[in-house]
């Protein structure tokens, strides 16, 4: 047994992770991002209908 | 509490929103992380097709399986940086007792995800390439090892905790001494496995292949790829931070919705 | 019908129609201790259509006690409370401890009964489900952001100030109310509690609407704004009981949404598997005890296992660390402590909660992935593990102790219910979990030495699985039985 086949296993749940949480990294700065668009625009309509 | 007064100033403008992708690369964060994604990708296609492996049988004795000793490529350089990672974390706790900013809860969140993802990396590669090579998954007198397990098992524990807490002083001053505990933790347990080791049998040590027996060509891929790490690693702290500070300023923004009265 | 403390026949509801009253909820003869001393005395007590009824009292009277016997959740030593929905009458709970199958009532109890991983959306369209209300989204954001909380509506509940909890756990209650076109009953104990002075205006014209719309709401309350609100006060107190006092409302009605028609859905165990994905303490929290005793037995395996023949031995060791994951106190036992959110599940579900929750603290995940890899760990060499019958068969030992983590989370429930769970060491009863487990491995120990067969004769291998199978079903069945009466 040479090994090849625990070291493409192990190489795919690196990789996985890593990009997984690249992944996940970036769509929470773009929601979060929108969120605090949103909560922006929240505010400026109540200036606006005071 | 992070000063939002930018965020608020905006008066409908949302020059965020205007600057769509191109903007995205002046960021530092993502063109490191792209980069650095692109680059283990790179290494992991040549560390597992071309890149020196080892004959099998060198110096005094014969490899039990040649190949896995290819994980070293990925699982060394993921090590130093879930090291740094946890340096990290120990920088953010600390700071966060010395002075309560926002921006040491920032280091601390930062730190502990990316000690949590790189940790994860190392304690699930180690065993798997341990087991193809000694036939044991793990050995409980290796001191880097268990550190390295202990300080994920940690993470792990930070990471959840953090979501499952309301978000309050008393629990962010519990969670930082966690970590500075864990990371204290880390000597001792490095103690107290050398004093175990010598009652140990020599061939269960794993070695990180940092030691005995590296050719040239493998030391030199091995520090190319600990370079391209390092370059993502960057770029995900980069961007987690960015993350964190984002999210605080998005929470500051909901308290003060939360004392408007309802309409 | 003819009550103490009826109030009225008929009922004038809010904006000045006036409908003909059906008592929509009644209690008779109640009778309730806790601990030694009496709480409720014989009480009769009654709830028409369209009444809002504040109930008052000095603290320990009894408020909290009679609004929670009427949900169901005190055992009592005599009376029958019973619901009256659409012509049929549903029994929530008498004193021989019979409980109906009742849902569709609105519940905000004193504590918040919610679950801290839960976001507020879930939670608003949980409450709705679980009363067999269908949710539009559409109309829930409506309700979420009419309250105020609509920048709030993805975080969790745990990270929510005092008063923005209060007010979810409000209109958790609320919400499958209006979205409920017949009329329902509302139980809210001290809902103002907490809120600030918007809020507590807008409960204030929501209860009337809801009045308006037919609904009876009984309110167990201290707060003499809220009183205003209501049409009839009954003042409970240790010496008289209760005592009736008409009054006419002042306050305005609010503009309510639509209701919507009835759906079903297994919202409980929906429930558990959203927290869980979530925030997963249950797998983390049976896995790692798990792989510690593997890491043990093989420890153990490789010297004295490997060099003999001893087949007890090894099955043992093979099944043991399934067998810790099975065994572990499941994490729905804190999730339904918190802030007694297992007591407002018990309401809402009636009487199915305690099979529920036995089933949804079920170790389902780990299992067949832990006994597979224990064998492959510890068997002696990977290649005769392959070919052994073992391999073909260990499935069903995986099935053996999901269902013997059923039973062991349904004793885990039975403790869970002493009013100072923490202070008891539960895991001693799950001791009696041994024997099916020696069961197994007798079962598992002859697949290894003689190879599977399918005789059903004592110490053949099916036979002993199922005999541990219908051991394990046995004592499931009595931790759910012998805790209802």
């Amino acid at each position: 047994m040479s090994g090849i086949t625990e070291a493409y296993i192990a190489y795919t749940i690196m990789l996985g992770l890593v990009i997984w949480f690249s992944r996940d990294v970036l769509t929470s700065i773009l929601s979060l991002e929108d969120e605090l668009e949103a909560l922006s625009d929240e505010e400026v309509t109540a200036s606006e209908e005071e | 509490m992070v000063d939002c007064g930018s965020v608020m100033g905006n008066g409908g403008h949302h020059p965020r929103r205007l600057s769509g992708v191109k903007m995205n690369f002046r960021d530092s964060g993502y063109a490191l992380t792209y980069l650095g994604l692109a680059g283990i990708l790179f290494v992991s296609i040549i560390g597992l097709e071309y890149a020196p492996g080892l004959k099998p049988c060198t110096g005094g004795g014969c490899w039990g399986a040649p190949e896995a000793y290819r994980i070293i490529y990925l699982h060394v350089p993921f090590a130093w940086c879930s090291f740094l990672s946890f340096c990290v974390l120990f920088y953010g706790s600390l700071m966060w007792y010395l002075n309560r900013s926002e921006e040491a809860w920032i280091y601390f969140q930062s730190g502990s995800d990316l000690g949590l993802i790189f940790g994860l990396g190392v304690i699930t590669s180690g065993p798997i390439w341990a087991s193809a090579e000694w036939g044991v998954p793990w050995d409980w007198a290796d001191m880097r090892l268990n550190s390295f397990g202990l300080l994920t098992a940690i993470a792990v524990f930070l990471v959840y905790s953090r979501q499952s807490q309301p978000d309050t002083q008393q629990n962010r001053d519990t969670l930082a001494a966690i970590g500075l505990f864990g990371f204290v933790l880390v000597p001792i347990t490095a103690g107290a496995t050398k004093w175990w080791q010598t009652t140990h049998p020599p061939h269960l040590v794993v070695e990180s292949g940092d030691t005995v027996g590296m050719s040239p060509e493998i030391r030199t891929f091995l520090l190319i790829s600990f370079g391209l790490m390092c370059i993502l690693f960057t770029g995900l702290f980069l961007l987690s931070n960015k993350r964190y500070r984002l999210a605080a300023e998005v929470s500051s923004r909901k308290n003060e919705i939360d004392q408007e009265a309802i309409s | 019908m003819n009550r103490n403390f009826d109030g009225t026949t008929q009922t004038q509801a809010a904006r000045g129609y006036i409908v003909s009253a059906r008592t929509l909820l009644s209690a008779q003869g109640l009778v309730v201790d806790r601990g030694a001393r009496k709480v409720l005395r014989g009480v009769d007590f009654s709830i028409s259509e369209g009444e809002v009824v504040g109930l008052l009292g000095v603290n320990g009277s009894g408020k909290s006690t009679l609004l929670e016997s009427l949900a169901g959740l005190h055992p009592m030593a005599a009376g029958i409370v019973s619901r009256h929905d659409r012509g049929i009458e549903a029994i929530v709970r008498d004193a021989s401890g019979q409980r109906g199958d009742i849902c569709g009532f609105g519940l905000c109890l004193q504590s918040e009964g919610m679950c801290g991983d839960e976001t507020v959306y879930e939670r608003v369209r949980g409450a709705c489900r679980v009363a067999g209300r269908a949710d539009n989204p559409a109309t829930l954001q409506q309700i979420i952001s009419d309250w105020g909380l609509e920048h709030r509506a993805e975080d969790r509940i745990c990270k929510l100030s005092g008063g923005l909890r209060r007010r979810v756990a409000v209109v958790s209650a609320l919400a499958p109310i209006v979205l409920n076109p017949e009329p329902s009953v509302i139980l809210l104990d001290e809902p103002s509690e907490g809120l600030d002075e918007s809020s507590r205006g807008l409960l204030l014209r929501w209860l009337r609407s809801l009045a308006g719309r037919g609904h009876a709401i009984l309110v167990a309350t201290h707060d003499p704004e809220l009183v205003t609100a209501c049409d009839r006060l009954l003042i409970i107190s240790e010496s008289e009981g209760l005592s009736n006092q008409e009054q006419e409302s002042i306050v305005d009605s609010a503009h309510l949404p639509e209701p919507s028609g009835a759906e079903l859905h297994r919202e409980l165990a929906a429930w558990a598997w959203r927290l869980e994905r979530r925030n997963p303490i249950d797998t983390i929290g049976r896995g790692v005890p798990a792989l510690v005793a593997l890491l043990l037995a093989f420890t153990l395996s490789t010297d004295v296992v490997r060099s003999s023949e001893n087949h007890d031995l090894l099955a043992a060791l093979v099944l043991t660390p399934a067998f810790v994951t099975a065994i572990v106190a499941p994490a729905l036992i804190k999730r339904l402590a918190e802030e007694r959110t297992g007591d407002w599940w018990r309401a809402m579900t009636g009487a199915s909660s305690r099979v529920w929750f036995s089933i949804m603290g079920v170790s389902l995940i780990l299992p067949l992935p832990i006994i597979y890899l224990s064998w492959f760990v510890l068997a002696d060499d990977a290649g005769s593990a392959m070919d052994s019958d073992v391999m073909l068969w260990l499935w069903l030992f995986a099935f053996v102790i999901i269902d013997l983590s059923a039973a062991a989370s349904a004793l885990h429930l039975m403790v869970s219910d002493l009013s100072r769970a923490s202070a008891v060491a539960g895991i001693l009863l799950q001791l009696v979990l041994i024997w099916p487990f020696l069961q197994m491995t007798s079962a598992l120990a002859s697949i290894m030495t003689d190879g599977m067969s399918f005789e059903l004769a004592l110490g053949e291998p099916i036979a002993d699985i199922g005999i541990a199978w219908l051991t394990v079903v046995l004592l499931w069945a009595m931790a759910v039985i012998i805790p209802e009466d």
